[in-house]
């Protein structure tokens, strides 16, 4: 038992050595930088200890537009995702024709790149000098008036990147549930369909149940994913994120270290610790409410 | 005997509220997918198009 122990740490070492080097050591880095006050990326000296960088970034405007708006982005798409695609995958899983063609249609923006598709959505979206754009055109066919969605107020510009974003993370979604449905067994289906079970009942009381914990997985990756938010700004608004009031945590920390006003590390450093801790603590409560209401039979 | 005859009517009731609930899922589907291709098709189109006709999309007039 001990020999075979041993035994086990060694095979663990390469994989350990690795988190180590590469997970572990970078972030207790980030932690130091993101005390240090007044730290000199050219000379490499700071001042003292303290926590003034987090004094800075909480207080910092740019911080608390990031902030805002990643947190709407988060609590808008990942139920509205998640909703749409757990309805996509019963539906797909409900009907026998064409549903390899359908599936094929659904995975298909998983394999494109966020920058190519997200620059579709900003010609879809934006206003030119001589056009409105063919949202717009269609929204002017309906009888509403034109939005500038691009550069317009702020909650037009969420909506576009909410739309996006929803586009961009339902194809993993949809994949991971149709596999999850599949896979309930179908002796169920058969004794609740003796019973005489309405349809509803079945989705409550079955469905529901045994696909919960791929749900659960699914809420929490994108918790994760919709935090990490970045790319997909940038497709749609351009560079200067803090200019289009569009910015994310991860834009801010960017920013901070290698856009315009950038070359602050300790604040980066700062910024990546509050997302660092927000994430946890999100993903914390997930996993709590997870243990209380996830079935694991 | 009685309850026999009634047996085919439920049966058919019952069909035909599938056969709506198979619409309703269809169209669904449909509609998901066009909102899916829906951005791909504008990219092979915007990919043809000069900067002119692209800057100043319109709906045509009869």
């Amino acid at each position: 038992m001990e020999r075979n122990q041993k035994k086990g740490w060694l095979y663990l070492l390469p994989a350990l050595l690795f988190v180590a080097v590469f997970l572990v050591y970078p972030l207790i880095d980030v932690l130091i930088y993101s005390v240090q006050e007044g730290y000199n990326s050219a000379s490499q000296e700071f001042f003292g200890w303290g926590s003034y960088n987090y004094s800075y970034v909480l207080r910092d405007p740019y911080f608390l537009q990031a902030l805002k708006n990643t947190l709407v982005l988060v609590f808008l798409t990942v139920p509205a995702s998640t909703l749409l695609s757990l309805l996509i995958s019963l539906a797909l899983s409900s009907i026998k024709k064409l549903r390899k063609l359908f599936q094929t249609v659904y995975f298909l923006p998983y394999v494109t790149n966020t920058l190519a598709v997200g620059m579709v959505f900003m010609i879809l979206f934006d206003q030119t000098e001589y056009s409105n754009g063919l949202v717009n055109l269609i929204l002017e066919g309906v009888g509403f008036s034109p939005v500038d969605f691009i550069e317009g107020p702020y909650w037009a510009k969420m909506l576009v990147l909410c739309v996006y974003t929803v586009w961009t993370v339902m194809p993993f979604k949809i994949l991971v549930l149709t596999s999850a449905l599949a896979s309930v067994k179908e002796e169920y289906y058969s004794a609740a369909r003796i019973d005489g079970t309405s349809r509803f009942r079945i989705f409550y009381k079955i469905t529901l149940p045994m696909i919960s914990p791929m749900l659960f997985y699914l809420v929490i990756t994108g918790f994760i994913g919709a935090f990490k938010a970045y790319g997909d700004a940038v497709a749609l608004f351009g560079v200067n994120l803090n200019a289009a009031e569009m910015n994310t945590i991860v834009g801010y920390i960017y920013d901070m270290l290698y856009g315009d006003s950038g070359g602050y590390p300790s604040y980066a450093a700062a910024a990546a610790i509050v997302l660092f801790v927000i994430v946890l603590t999100v993903t914390v409560i997930n996993l709590l409410v997870r243990k209380k209401h996830v079935f694991n039979g | 005997m009685k309850n026999q005859k009634n047996i085919p009517s439920l049966d058919r009731g019952a069909g035909v509220k599938e056969a709506a609930f198979k619409t309703v899922v269809y169209a669904f589907l449909v509609l998901c997918a066009l909102a899916v291709l829906f951005p791909f098709y504008w990219m092979i189109l915007t990919s043809f198009k000069s900067y002119a006709a692209y800057n100043s999309e319109y709906i045509p007039k009869l």
